[in-house]
């Protein structure tokens, strides 16, 4: 087609809507926006144009991986360090991507524009694509990987796994709330801030730790997130023009990020930092890029004029960001049997590379690593979290541990509403309960759930067993001999806990209006 | 290179087996489909000490994400359901780039041939522009509807088949829009607001019209796949489209046209066949609410045949407007009636349309 023509069709094609004379749909979801009516769709997609190019990009994502890569076995080559985490961060993202193709139903439905509303389908089908893209990639791994176990259960242990479960958490709000609130969580903080950091940077890590299909996977991926970035900032820019929208868009973008830097900064923290093998970029360093200096420095800056500010909690991210991670992966290591990976002890390599990235990080997490490191063995019978006092309670919004940023400077505050005691892991989590402490109401904590398991008891029931039905799919190192067996769980007589049980509530939570 | 030991590793499954597949082996599409929407009565409850459902963040009314009241049908496991198609994304769109592929090089085959130059006036103006473009409206808000209807539905199977189905139907909206474009190019009888124009005041559009405005309203999702696919399919888009456009389009020499329908019908067909398979598993027999949800299909299929077949009679007048008939108004809504009746039929039901062939 030539331009002139493409062009042509282009302009026809916002012309699709029309107001209804003889059913008006009320809209099934709450809008409380108003959208003007002249918006635009800056990549001007046909279907014709978008099939051929999604089309190209599959043969070549999926050639490469089917061809290349499985005959060279190259999976088997990876470093096995980084091969692991890999389980948990499949399923998270994959579930990323399934609930960011129903915020864009639900965009469809509600955004009163057929140009946006043809831009939003594209991405709808492009989340189907990621889905199916890294569900793929699990598949991959759990038939090419040295060791299987943890890939082929990942998606069945989504919800009863406290990390993954948070993820869920911070996702659903993708498309829970209104669809701004969805396009605000999806499109403008998930994808904008963060998709760079974690499907370009990281990708760069996989590389650098010998894993292909990784790079291969997520780099096509993220050749469709720069559309989607562009629909968030249509829809950003569209609101924000409307000055009667101004309060309730503020309020709205201080929650969405809030939720999804309470889980991505301190999940994807302890993912880059923690299992690289041969080591580059810190996971600070890749933030203060692409979070830090090209959303906030340039993305959101931009959008001040319109009245938009960056979130009302951001400097205390941004100041929480040099900490959270070292904090998630300590938690996830002293946890280790409850996890359905491998995590092996930091070297003192690893030790000299987090000093350097971090200064002041041993200080606050090398005497821990130290331990855990005594601690590999089944024969000593130890695990560092029965040598925890009390584990800190999770919070009620984002269900990540209340231990952030760091232990000793933890925000966490205990509080009631309605006869029903929360833990918040900082004000920005209790802020968002306390704007709609409704939808909270049908939500428990890993610890609620499973509260008085005998820790053996409990991984048979979650199925975190390998094929011969003793050992732990989680194992404290990656050596081949003495690995962890059901009876060395048993060993350890723990008892899942509900720290927020004995905890005193310091108070009422003041709900706003 | 270290491995796990081999006595652990050499029995371990590489597959996901919590995935139940319908026939022998689990195919691709059930591995990268099922079990993707989590699913909250089942699969991802946790079962620990606490019975009540969980939801991690309710919707700002407080209720569930997936709420089993999104459609009036009743089923314990909507992730049984397989899509006969086995569509997965790059299926899909591999599908779908093969068939605008297709209609592209037929359009520019015809435009230098001169073929499109040869088209009678009267059948761009009063076919193409006054019918088929004002059709493509009833197209968009087929995309329209599904979109949410995705969002809605309880499993990702289902979820998964109306997303395809939702971009179906924009890409045969958009195609008539990239068809009369290029018509601009070779004929000076193209009026593409004439579309708009019928679509929006024409006596001819306005019961189709209406039935559009109730798609978009319609908030069951499984009830717009089977109104849409049991009934609109085969007999209104049969007949504005199959029999209007793509069965008088080769005796008024236009290629194109029979060409652009050809691949929506190839969708409809599809769209069909994952529609009688919902149907059946709405009704098999090891769902205890079976005869309820019989009862509501019967409910629906009169309903939307009703308003369907109104809309279809409105069109006669469209039927005048073509040059060189291929097909006759009487005759096409009889088959297309037959053919509905049968679908229904075949499933069990009845139909207010009729005795099927």
């Amino acid at each position: 087609m030539k331009s002139e023509d493409f062009i042509k069709a282009h302009d026809r094609v916002k012309e699709f809507d029309w107001q209804a004379s003889y059913a008006e749909n009320p809209g099934r979801y709450p809008m409380p926006y108003k959208i003007p009516a002249k918006t635009s769709d800056p990549f001007r997609h046909l279907v014709r144009d978008y099939c051929a190019m999604e089309r190209d990009k599959d043969d070549r994502q999926y050639g490469a991986m089917s061809d290349v890569m499985a005959r060279a076995k190259m999976p088997a080559k990876a470093s096995e360090r980084w091969t692991e985490v890999l389980k948990m961060v499949l399923p998270v993202t994959t579930y990323a991507e399934y609930a960011a193709m129903k915020c864009t139903g639900q965009l469809v439905e509600s955004v009163a524009n057929a140009e946006l509303r043809q831009g939003y389908l594209a991405q709808m089908i492009d989340e189907v694509r990621h889905v199916n893209q890294e569900a793929h990639l699990v598949r991959y791994l759990a038939k090419h990987a040295p060791d299987p176990e943890g890939f082929t259960q990942g998606f069945r242990l989504r919800n009863t796994n406290f990390i993954t479960r948070a993820s869920r958490a911070a996702f659903d709000g993708f498309f829970a709330g209104n669809p701004i609130e969805g396009a605000l969580n999806l499109q403008v903080v998930a994808e904008t801030a963060y998709t760079n950091p974690i499907f370009v940077t990281l990708t760069e890590v996989a590389a650098a730790n010998g894993d292909q299909a990784t790079p291969t996977t997520f780099l096509s991926v993220q050749s469709d997130e720069t559309r989607h970035m562009a629909n968030g900032y249509a829809t950003l820019a569209a609101i924000a023009s409307v000055e009667d929208n101004l309060p309730q868009l503020q309020r709205d973008f201080d929650t969405a990020f809030w939720r999804q830097h309470t889980f991505l900064d301190s999940f994807v923290g302890a993912v880059y930092d923690y299992f690289q093998e041969n080591r580059g970029g810190s996971y600070l360093e890749a933030w203060n890029e692409w979070v830090g200096n090209d959303w906030a420095g340039s993305y959101i800056r931009k959008l001040e004029p319109f009245g938009v500010s960056l979130p009302a909690n951001w400097e205390e991210a941004a100041e929480r960001i040099k900490w959270v991670g070292h904090t998630a992966m300590m938690l996830f290591a002293a946890s280790w049997p409850m996890q359905f990976l491998r995590v092996d002890p930091m070297t003192a390599k690893d030790f000299d590379w987090f000093e350097k990235k971090y200064p002041g990080w041993y200080s606050h997490y090398g005497k821990f690593w130290e331990s855990y490191a005594t601690m590999t063995d089944p024969a000593e019978g130890r695990f560092p979290l029965g040598l925890f006092e009390s584990p800190p309670p999770l919070c009620r919004v984002c269900q990540m541990p209340c231990v952030f940023p760091r232990p000793d400077i933890s925000t966490v505050r205990i509080k009631t509403h309605a006869g029903r005691k929360h833990a918040f892991c900082s004000d920005g989590c209790e802020r968002t309960f306390a704007i709609e402490p409704h939808r909270y109401a049908n939500n428990f904590t890993w610890d609620e759930h499973f509260e008085g398991y005998e820790l053996g008891d409990w991984i048979v029931k979650c199925g975190l067993l390998r094929a011969d039905g003793k050992t732990l799919i989680a194992q404290p190192h990656l050596k081949r001999d003495r690995m962890w067996t059901l009876d060395d769980a048993r060993a350890l007589k723990f008892e899942i806990k509900n720290p927020l049980r004995d905890l005193p509530a310091q108070g009422e939570v003041l709900v706003l209006q | 290179m270290s491995a796990v030991p081999n006595d652990t590793s050499a029995k371990t499954a590489r597959d996901f087996t919590y995935i139940k597949p319908q026939r022998r082996r689990l195919t691709e599409y059930e591995a990268l489909t099922v079990h993707m929407q989590p699913d909250h009565l089942d699969f991802d409850r946790p079962r620990g000490c606490i019975d009540e459902q969980e939801w991690y963040l309710l919707r700002t009314d407080g209720s569930p994400l997936w709420d089993p009241t999104s459609t009036a049908l009743k089923h314990p496991d909507w992730y049984s359901y397989r899509d006969p198609s086995q569509h997965w994304q790059r299926t899909y769109i591999r599908h779908q780039e093969q068939q605008e592929g297709a209609i592209d090089r037929i359009t520019e085959d015809a435009a230098l041939d001169g073929s499109l130059a040869e088209l009678d006036p009267r059948w761009i103006s009063q076919v193409l522009c006054g019918h088929y473009r004002a059709w493509s409206f009833f197209e968009y808000a087929i995309f329209r509807a599904l979109a949410p209807a995705q969002r809605e539905a309880l499993s990702d199977t289902v979820g998964n088949a109306l997303c395809f189905q939702s971009f179906d139907h924009l890409r045969h909206a958009q195609d008539v829009i990239i068809y009369l474009v290029e018509l601009e190019n070779h004929s000076d009888a193209v009026v593409d607001t004439a579309g708009k124009d019928a679509w929006l005041n024409s006596p001819v559009y306005q019961p189709a019209r209406r039935l559009a405005e109730e798609i978009m309203a319609n908030r069951d999702w499984a009830e717009l796949m089977l109104g849409l696919n049991l009934v609109v399919g085969p007999l209104l888009q049969q007949l504005a489209v199959s029999d209007l456009v793509r069965r008088n389009a080769l005796p008024n020499r236009d290629a194109v046209s029979a060409q652009i329908v050809m691949t929506a019908e190839r969708d409809r067909r599809r769209n069909l066949a994952a529609t009688q398979a919902l149907a059946q598993l709405a009704v098999e027999t090891s769902n205890p609410d079976a005869e309820a949800n019989r009862a509501v299909i019967q409910g629906w299929l009169d309903d939307w045949s009703r308003r369907a077949d109104a809309a279809a009679v409105a069109l006669a007048p469209a039927f005048d407007a073509v040059p060189t008939k291929g097909v006759d108004y009487a005759t096409a809504l009889a088959a297309a009636r037959a053919t509905t009746v049968g679908i229904i039929t075949e499933l069990g039901y009845t139909s207010i349309l009729g005795v099927g062939r």
